[in-house]
Protein backbone atom coordinates (compact mmCIF):
# COMPACT_ATOMS: atom_id res chain seq x y z
CA UNK A 1 0.00 0.00 0.00
CA UNK A 2 2.52 2.69 0.99
CA UNK A 3 4.62 1.74 -3.10
CA UNK A 4 1.36 2.85 -4.31
CA UNK A 5 1.20 6.35 -3.11
CA UNK A 6 3.92 8.13 -5.23
CA UNK A 7 2.43 6.45 -7.86
CA UNK A 8 -0.85 7.87 -7.74
CA UNK A 9 1.10 11.18 -6.68
CA UNK A 10 2.85 10.97 -10.03
CA UNK A 11 -0.69 10.45 -11.91
CA UNK A 12 -1.95 13.48 -10.38
CA UNK A 13 0.55 15.44 -11.90
CA UNK A 14 -0.06 13.95 -15.34
CA UNK A 15 -3.40 14.65 -15.35
CA UNK A 16 -2.63 18.41 -13.75
CA UNK A 17 -0.06 19.79 -16.01
CA UNK A 18 -2.32 18.22 -18.99
CA UNK A 19 -5.46 19.36 -17.97
CA UNK A 20 -4.15 23.11 -17.34
CA UNK A 21 -4.91 24.73 -21.01
CA UNK A 22 -2.00 27.06 -21.76
CA UNK A 23 -2.69 30.32 -22.78
CA UNK A 24 -0.94 31.14 -26.35
CA UNK A 25 1.42 33.31 -26.78
CA UNK A 26 1.05 37.31 -27.57
CA UNK A 27 2.64 38.23 -30.58
CA UNK A 28 5.18 40.13 -28.91
CA UNK A 29 6.06 37.31 -27.03
CA UNK A 30 6.76 35.61 -30.90
CA UNK A 31 8.38 37.72 -32.14
CA UNK A 32 10.60 38.13 -29.36
CA UNK A 33 11.41 34.18 -29.82
CA UNK A 34 11.56 34.98 -33.69
CA UNK A 35 14.35 37.86 -32.90
CA UNK A 36 16.49 35.77 -31.02
CA UNK A 37 15.79 32.51 -33.33
CA UNK A 38 17.29 35.25 -36.04
CA UNK A 39 20.18 36.12 -34.31
CA UNK A 40 21.42 32.99 -33.73
CA UNK A 41 20.73 31.79 -36.94
CA UNK A 42 22.51 34.20 -39.41
CA UNK A 43 26.01 32.87 -37.70
CA UNK A 44 25.16 29.57 -37.93
CA UNK A 45 23.86 29.94 -41.35
CA UNK A 46 26.75 32.11 -42.52
CA UNK A 47 29.24 29.21 -42.02
CA UNK A 48 27.50 26.95 -44.46
CA UNK A 49 27.61 26.43 -48.38
CA UNK A 50 24.89 24.64 -50.40
CA UNK A 51 24.31 23.18 -53.84
CA UNK A 52 21.95 25.65 -55.45
CA UNK A 53 19.61 24.16 -58.91
CA UNK A 54 18.33 27.02 -60.16
CA UNK A 55 15.97 27.34 -63.17
CA UNK A 56 14.95 30.94 -64.25
CA UNK A 57 12.12 31.49 -67.15
CA UNK A 58 11.76 34.64 -69.04
CA UNK A 59 9.28 34.64 -72.04
CA UNK A 60 10.42 31.54 -74.08
CA UNK A 61 13.95 31.61 -72.43
CA UNK A 62 15.04 29.17 -69.85
CA UNK A 63 18.02 28.92 -68.41
CA UNK A 64 19.76 26.11 -65.49
CA UNK A 65 22.27 27.33 -63.09
CA UNK A 66 23.79 24.85 -61.27
CA UNK A 67 26.26 27.01 -58.18
CA UNK A 68 27.75 26.58 -54.76
CA UNK A 69 26.18 29.09 -52.82
CA UNK A 70 26.42 30.69 -49.20
CA UNK A 71 26.65 33.67 -47.12
CA UNK A 72 28.70 36.31 -45.77
CA UNK A 73 28.29 39.36 -44.06
CA UNK A 74 30.78 41.96 -44.99
CA UNK A 75 32.08 44.64 -42.63
CA UNK A 76 29.70 47.71 -42.25
CA UNK A 77 27.08 45.94 -45.12
CA UNK A 78 24.38 43.98 -45.57
CA UNK A 79 23.84 40.18 -45.52
CA UNK A 80 25.41 38.95 -49.13
CA UNK A 81 24.41 35.91 -50.71
CA UNK A 82 27.08 34.20 -52.71
CA UNK A 83 26.33 32.64 -56.11
CA UNK A 84 29.14 30.72 -57.41
CA UNK A 85 28.08 29.33 -60.74
CA UNK A 86 29.50 26.22 -61.93
CA UNK A 87 27.57 24.95 -64.77
CA UNK A 88 25.44 27.06 -66.84
CA UNK A 89 22.47 24.78 -68.44
CA UNK A 90 24.61 21.75 -68.14
CA UNK A 91 27.66 23.13 -69.25
CA UNK A 92 30.64 23.74 -66.96
CA UNK A 93 32.07 27.55 -66.50
CA UNK A 94 35.51 27.31 -68.21
CA UNK A 95 38.29 28.55 -65.86
CA UNK A 96 36.45 28.50 -62.67
CA UNK A 97 37.71 26.76 -59.23
CA UNK A 98 36.19 26.09 -55.84
CA UNK A 99 36.33 29.85 -54.96
CA UNK A 100 33.56 29.72 -52.78
CA UNK A 101 35.18 27.53 -50.57
CA UNK A 102 38.51 28.99 -50.69
CA UNK A 103 36.93 32.37 -49.81
CA UNK A 104 34.99 31.28 -46.67
CA UNK A 105 38.02 28.91 -45.44
CA UNK A 106 40.58 31.60 -45.95
CA UNK A 107 38.15 34.44 -44.60
CA UNK A 108 36.74 35.15 -41.20
CA UNK A 109 33.59 35.12 -42.09
CA UNK A 110 31.78 34.75 -38.22
CA UNK A 111 33.68 37.83 -37.70
CA UNK A 112 33.30 39.37 -41.18
CA UNK A 113 35.42 39.02 -44.60
CA UNK A 114 38.96 41.14 -44.70
CA UNK A 115 39.44 43.92 -47.34
CA UNK A 116 40.75 41.22 -49.56
CA UNK A 117 38.27 38.61 -49.36
CA UNK A 118 35.52 41.17 -49.92
CA UNK A 119 36.30 42.21 -53.11
CA UNK A 120 36.71 38.90 -53.84
CA UNK A 121 33.44 37.96 -52.60
CA UNK A 122 31.84 40.87 -54.50
CA UNK A 123 33.25 39.86 -57.74
CA UNK A 124 31.51 36.37 -57.63
CA UNK A 125 28.19 38.60 -57.19
CA UNK A 126 29.13 40.28 -59.83
CA UNK A 127 30.27 37.59 -62.29
CA UNK A 128 27.27 35.45 -61.19
CA UNK A 129 24.29 38.10 -61.91
CA UNK A 130 25.94 38.32 -65.76
CA UNK A 131 24.19 34.29 -65.92
CA UNK A 132 20.49 35.95 -65.29
CA UNK A 133 17.87 35.88 -67.89
CA UNK A 134 14.87 38.34 -68.14
CA UNK A 135 14.80 42.27 -68.34
CA UNK A 136 14.32 42.82 -64.51
CA UNK A 137 17.97 42.95 -62.84
CA UNK A 138 17.83 41.89 -59.25
CA UNK A 139 20.33 40.60 -56.65
CA UNK A 140 17.53 39.93 -54.28
CA UNK A 141 17.07 36.23 -55.90
CA UNK A 142 18.02 34.06 -53.08
CA UNK A 143 18.12 33.36 -49.33
CA UNK A 144 20.22 36.47 -48.06
CA UNK A 145 17.18 38.08 -48.88
CA UNK A 146 15.33 36.80 -45.49
CA UNK A 147 18.84 37.14 -43.15
CA UNK A 148 18.87 41.19 -43.94
CA UNK A 149 15.59 42.26 -44.22
CA UNK A 150 14.57 40.34 -41.25
CA UNK A 151 17.49 40.99 -39.19
CA UNK A 152 16.15 41.78 -35.20
CA UNK A 153 17.98 45.01 -35.60
CA UNK A 154 15.57 46.27 -37.98
CA UNK A 155 12.12 44.88 -36.25
CA UNK A 156 11.20 48.35 -35.45
CA UNK A 157 11.43 49.40 -39.20
CA UNK A 158 8.57 47.14 -39.46
CA UNK A 159 5.10 46.73 -38.71
CA UNK A 160 4.24 43.17 -37.22
CA UNK A 161 0.46 41.27 -37.46
CA UNK A 162 -0.90 37.95 -37.06
CA UNK A 163 -2.81 37.03 -40.23
CA UNK A 164 -3.49 33.41 -39.14
CA UNK A 165 -2.06 29.78 -38.64
CA UNK A 166 -0.59 27.25 -41.63
CA UNK A 167 0.89 24.16 -41.34
CA UNK A 168 3.54 24.61 -43.10
CA UNK A 169 6.53 21.38 -43.31
CA UNK A 170 4.05 19.29 -40.93
CA UNK A 171 4.51 22.27 -38.45
CA UNK A 172 1.76 24.86 -37.01
CA UNK A 173 2.80 27.94 -37.22
CA UNK A 174 2.00 31.63 -37.27
CA UNK A 175 1.27 33.19 -40.21
CA UNK A 176 2.72 37.06 -39.76
CA UNK A 177 2.28 40.08 -42.14
CA UNK A 178 4.76 42.64 -42.29
CA UNK A 179 5.13 46.38 -43.56
CA UNK A 180 8.60 47.92 -43.90
CA UNK A 181 7.92 51.63 -42.73
CA UNK A 182 11.54 53.04 -42.05
CA UNK A 183 13.64 54.41 -44.82
CA UNK A 184 16.49 53.78 -46.55
CA UNK A 185 14.32 50.45 -47.60
CA UNK A 186 16.74 47.06 -47.80
CA UNK A 187 15.21 46.82 -50.61
CA UNK A 188 16.00 50.10 -53.54
CA UNK A 189 15.11 49.99 -56.91
CA UNK A 190 17.90 51.21 -59.99
CA UNK A 191 17.62 54.46 -59.25
CA UNK A 192 18.41 54.27 -55.29
CA UNK A 193 14.46 54.87 -54.68
CA UNK A 194 13.17 52.69 -51.54
CA UNK A 195 11.61 49.83 -52.43
CA UNK A 196 9.45 49.19 -49.52
CA UNK A 197 9.15 45.46 -48.65
CA UNK A 198 5.50 43.70 -47.69
CA UNK A 199 4.71 40.08 -46.99
CA UNK A 200 4.31 36.89 -44.67
CA UNK A 201 6.62 34.95 -42.23
CA UNK A 202 5.78 31.80 -41.39
CA UNK A 203 7.04 31.08 -37.63
CA UNK A 204 6.82 28.09 -35.54
CA UNK A 205 5.34 29.83 -31.87
CA UNK A 206 6.99 27.68 -29.16
CA UNK A 207 10.56 28.40 -30.75
CA UNK A 208 10.41 31.20 -33.70
CA UNK A 209 11.43 28.96 -36.03
CA UNK A 210 11.52 30.53 -39.51
CA UNK A 211 9.67 27.87 -41.73
CA UNK A 212 8.80 30.32 -44.38
CA UNK A 213 9.08 33.70 -45.52
CA UNK A 214 7.39 35.32 -48.56
CA UNK A 215 8.76 38.97 -49.62
CA UNK A 216 6.41 40.75 -51.84
CA UNK A 217 7.74 44.38 -53.42
CA UNK A 218 6.14 46.62 -55.77
CA UNK A 219 8.02 48.89 -58.52
CA UNK A 220 8.59 51.17 -61.37
CA UNK A 221 9.90 50.74 -64.57
CA UNK A 222 12.75 53.29 -64.95
CA UNK A 223 11.48 53.55 -69.08
CA UNK A 224 7.53 53.64 -68.22
CA UNK A 225 6.94 55.32 -64.77
CA UNK A 226 3.21 55.07 -65.32
CA UNK A 227 3.75 51.26 -65.56
CA UNK A 228 4.04 49.19 -62.14
CA UNK A 229 5.81 45.53 -61.62
CA UNK A 230 5.17 43.66 -58.36
CA UNK A 231 8.38 41.21 -57.27
CA UNK A 232 7.76 37.86 -55.04
CA UNK A 233 10.43 36.12 -53.66
CA UNK A 234 9.48 32.82 -51.32
CA UNK A 235 12.18 31.33 -49.10
CA UNK A 236 11.14 27.69 -47.74
CA UNK A 237 13.14 26.28 -44.61
CA UNK A 238 13.94 22.01 -44.21
CA UNK A 239 15.17 21.04 -41.03
CA UNK A 240 18.91 19.17 -42.00
CA UNK A 241 19.40 17.33 -38.88
CA UNK A 242 23.31 16.52 -39.43
CA UNK A 243 23.37 20.57 -39.02
CA UNK A 244 20.43 20.86 -36.26
CA UNK A 245 18.99 23.44 -37.96
CA UNK A 246 16.91 24.53 -40.66
CA UNK A 247 18.45 25.92 -43.69
CA UNK A 248 16.73 27.00 -46.74
CA UNK A 249 14.78 24.44 -49.02
CA UNK A 250 13.72 26.11 -52.14
CA UNK A 251 13.67 29.40 -53.13
CA UNK A 252 10.50 30.87 -55.77
CA UNK A 253 11.05 34.48 -57.71
CA UNK A 254 8.23 36.38 -59.90
CA UNK A 255 8.15 39.54 -61.27
CA UNK A 256 5.31 40.75 -62.58
CA UNK A 257 4.27 43.85 -65.21
CA UNK A 258 0.83 44.80 -63.26
CA UNK A 259 -1.41 43.87 -64.41
CA UNK A 260 -0.52 40.23 -65.11
CA UNK A 261 2.00 40.06 -67.10
CA UNK A 262 4.63 37.93 -66.78
CA UNK A 263 8.07 39.33 -67.56
CA UNK A 264 10.46 36.33 -65.74
CA UNK A 265 10.57 33.81 -62.61
CA UNK A 266 12.54 31.42 -61.20
CA UNK A 267 12.81 28.52 -59.10
CA UNK A 268 15.91 27.30 -56.89
CA UNK A 269 16.31 24.06 -54.58
CA UNK A 270 19.28 23.66 -52.14
CA UNK A 271 20.94 20.51 -50.76
CA UNK A 272 24.40 18.84 -50.06
CA UNK A 273 25.24 21.34 -47.20
CA UNK A 274 28.34 21.24 -46.10
CA UNK A 275 29.92 23.77 -43.52
CA UNK A 276 33.41 25.23 -43.73
CA UNK A 277 35.68 25.20 -40.82
CA UNK A 278 37.44 28.68 -40.39
CA UNK A 279 40.92 27.73 -38.92
CA UNK A 280 43.22 29.40 -37.36
CA UNK A 281 46.48 29.29 -36.74
CA UNK A 282 48.49 31.00 -33.88
CA UNK A 283 51.64 30.68 -32.18
CA UNK A 284 51.61 30.79 -28.65
CA UNK A 285 54.79 30.93 -26.45
CA UNK A 286 54.14 28.43 -23.49
CA UNK A 287 55.87 28.69 -20.38
CA UNK A 288 58.90 26.28 -19.89
CA UNK A 289 57.79 23.78 -17.57
CA UNK A 290 59.82 23.63 -14.27
CA UNK A 291 62.12 20.70 -14.49
CA UNK B 1 -14.32 35.76 -66.42
CA UNK B 2 -13.35 32.06 -67.15
CA UNK B 3 -14.81 28.21 -66.38
CA UNK B 4 -11.55 26.71 -64.10
CA UNK B 5 -11.51 23.62 -63.00
CA UNK B 6 -9.93 22.65 -59.83
CA UNK B 7 -7.88 19.68 -59.08
CA UNK B 8 -6.65 18.22 -56.07
CA UNK B 9 -7.15 15.51 -54.08
CA UNK B 10 -7.49 17.72 -51.03
CA UNK B 11 -11.05 18.91 -50.08
CA UNK B 12 -9.74 21.51 -48.25
CA UNK B 13 -7.86 22.89 -50.53
CA UNK B 14 -10.53 22.76 -53.23
CA UNK B 15 -12.66 24.64 -51.14
CA UNK B 16 -10.17 27.35 -50.12
CA UNK B 17 -9.68 27.76 -54.07
CA UNK B 18 -13.40 27.42 -55.43
CA UNK B 19 -14.24 29.89 -52.48
CA UNK B 20 -11.43 32.71 -53.59
CA UNK B 21 -12.17 31.68 -57.30
CA UNK B 22 -15.98 32.05 -57.12
CA UNK B 23 -15.56 35.85 -55.39
CA UNK B 24 -13.46 36.56 -57.96
CA UNK B 25 -16.28 35.99 -60.29
CA UNK B 26 -15.21 33.00 -61.97
CA UNK B 27 -17.18 29.74 -63.07
CA UNK B 28 -15.42 27.15 -61.11
CA UNK B 29 -15.81 23.48 -61.19
CA UNK B 30 -13.84 20.51 -59.08
CA UNK B 31 -12.39 17.16 -58.97
CA UNK B 32 -10.93 15.19 -56.45
CA UNK B 33 -8.57 13.59 -58.87
CA UNK B 34 -6.50 13.42 -62.34
CA UNK B 35 -9.46 10.67 -64.13
CA UNK B 36 -12.48 12.98 -62.41
CA UNK B 37 -10.84 16.15 -64.19
CA UNK B 38 -10.98 14.16 -67.65
CA UNK B 39 -14.92 13.45 -66.88
CA UNK B 40 -15.45 17.00 -66.39
CA UNK B 41 -12.96 18.14 -69.24
CA UNK B 42 -14.82 15.98 -71.66
CA UNK B 43 -18.36 17.23 -70.78
CA UNK B 44 -17.41 21.17 -70.61
CA UNK B 45 -13.54 21.76 -71.15
CA UNK B 46 -12.39 24.26 -68.55
CA UNK B 47 -10.18 26.98 -69.82
CA UNK B 48 -8.29 27.08 -67.38
CA UNK B 49 -7.09 23.95 -64.68
CA UNK B 50 -4.96 24.77 -61.61
CA UNK B 51 -4.17 21.22 -60.67
CA UNK B 52 -2.18 20.03 -57.43
CA UNK B 53 1.46 18.64 -58.56
CA UNK B 54 1.19 14.92 -55.75
CA UNK B 55 -2.03 13.25 -56.17
CA UNK B 56 -2.91 9.17 -55.55
CA UNK B 57 -3.17 7.29 -58.48
CA UNK B 58 -2.33 9.92 -61.45
CA UNK B 59 -0.32 12.67 -60.66
CA UNK B 60 -0.04 16.03 -61.58
CA UNK B 61 2.23 15.59 -64.45
CA UNK B 62 -0.20 12.68 -66.08
CA UNK B 63 -2.85 15.17 -66.12
CA UNK B 64 -1.11 17.87 -67.78
CA UNK B 65 -0.12 15.60 -70.55
CA UNK B 66 -3.53 14.83 -71.32
CA UNK B 67 -4.67 17.98 -71.23
CA UNK B 68 -2.38 19.55 -73.67
CA UNK B 69 -2.75 16.27 -75.59
CA UNK B 70 -6.61 16.88 -75.27
CA UNK B 71 -7.18 20.44 -75.00
CA UNK B 72 -4.26 22.29 -76.07
CA UNK B 73 -5.91 25.44 -76.09
CA UNK B 74 -6.30 25.04 -71.94
CA UNK B 75 -4.36 26.71 -69.51
CA UNK B 76 -2.45 24.73 -67.36
CA UNK B 77 -1.18 26.08 -63.89
CA UNK B 78 0.46 23.91 -61.18
CA UNK B 79 -0.52 23.74 -57.29
CA UNK B 80 2.54 22.24 -55.18
CA UNK B 81 4.39 22.35 -52.05
CA UNK B 82 7.66 23.32 -51.62
CA UNK B 83 9.01 20.02 -51.94
CA UNK B 84 7.79 19.28 -55.52
CA UNK B 85 9.45 22.22 -57.12
CA UNK B 86 11.60 19.93 -59.29
CA UNK B 87 8.18 18.51 -60.79
CA UNK B 88 6.81 21.77 -60.95
CA UNK B 89 10.09 22.37 -63.15
CA UNK B 90 9.47 19.44 -65.40
CA UNK B 91 5.58 20.75 -65.36
CA UNK B 92 6.80 24.61 -66.67
CA UNK B 93 8.69 22.59 -69.39
CA UNK B 94 5.87 20.46 -70.30
CA UNK B 95 3.32 23.75 -70.69
CA UNK B 96 2.32 24.65 -67.61
CA UNK B 97 1.84 28.60 -68.12
CA UNK B 98 2.70 29.31 -63.89
CA UNK B 99 2.29 27.55 -60.50
CA UNK B 100 0.93 28.62 -56.88
CA UNK B 101 3.25 27.17 -54.20
CA UNK B 102 1.58 26.23 -51.15
CA UNK B 103 0.16 27.40 -48.34
CA UNK B 104 -2.08 29.14 -50.86
CA UNK B 105 -1.67 33.19 -50.55
CA UNK B 106 -4.06 35.33 -52.14
CA UNK B 107 -1.55 37.23 -54.06
CA UNK B 108 0.42 34.55 -55.29
CA UNK B 109 -3.39 33.06 -56.43
CA UNK B 110 -4.28 36.68 -58.01
CA UNK B 111 -0.99 36.91 -59.87
CA UNK B 112 -1.21 33.47 -61.00
CA UNK B 113 -4.78 34.05 -62.37
CA UNK B 114 -3.81 36.87 -63.98
CA UNK B 115 -1.31 35.37 -65.78
CA UNK B 116 -3.58 32.94 -67.00
CA UNK B 117 -6.20 35.11 -68.14
CA UNK B 118 -3.47 37.12 -70.13
CA UNK B 119 -1.97 34.16 -71.63
CA UNK B 120 -5.75 33.06 -72.36
CA UNK B 121 -6.62 36.32 -74.11
CA UNK B 122 -3.79 35.98 -76.30
CA UNK B 123 -4.56 32.57 -77.23
CA UNK B 124 -8.25 33.64 -78.11
CA UNK B 125 -6.81 36.22 -79.76
CA UNK B 126 -4.36 34.37 -81.77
Amino acid sequence: MARSAPAAIGLLLTISATGVAQAPPSLEEVMTSFAAYMSAYAQDYAATIASEHYTQFAGRSRTILDSDFGTVRLPGSPWLGLRDVVRVNGAPVADREARLEELFTNASAAAGLNAQAAVRANRIVDESTRYNIGTVGRTINNPALVLELLDPGRHAAFRFSKDGEDTVAGIRTWRIAFVEQGSPTVISGADDRDLPATGHIWVDPASGRLVRAEVVIRFPFLNRPTKMGLGTVIITFKDVPEFHMWLPDTMIERYDELPGRRLQDGQATYTNYRRFRVESQENVDLPALPR
Amino acid sequence: MARILVVDDEESIRDILSRRLLQWGHEVVTASGAEAALVHMRQAPAEIVLCDVIMPVHDGVWLLRQITEGWPSTIFVAVSGAQDMNTVVQMRKLGAVDFVPKPIGREMLHQALERALATLETRRSS
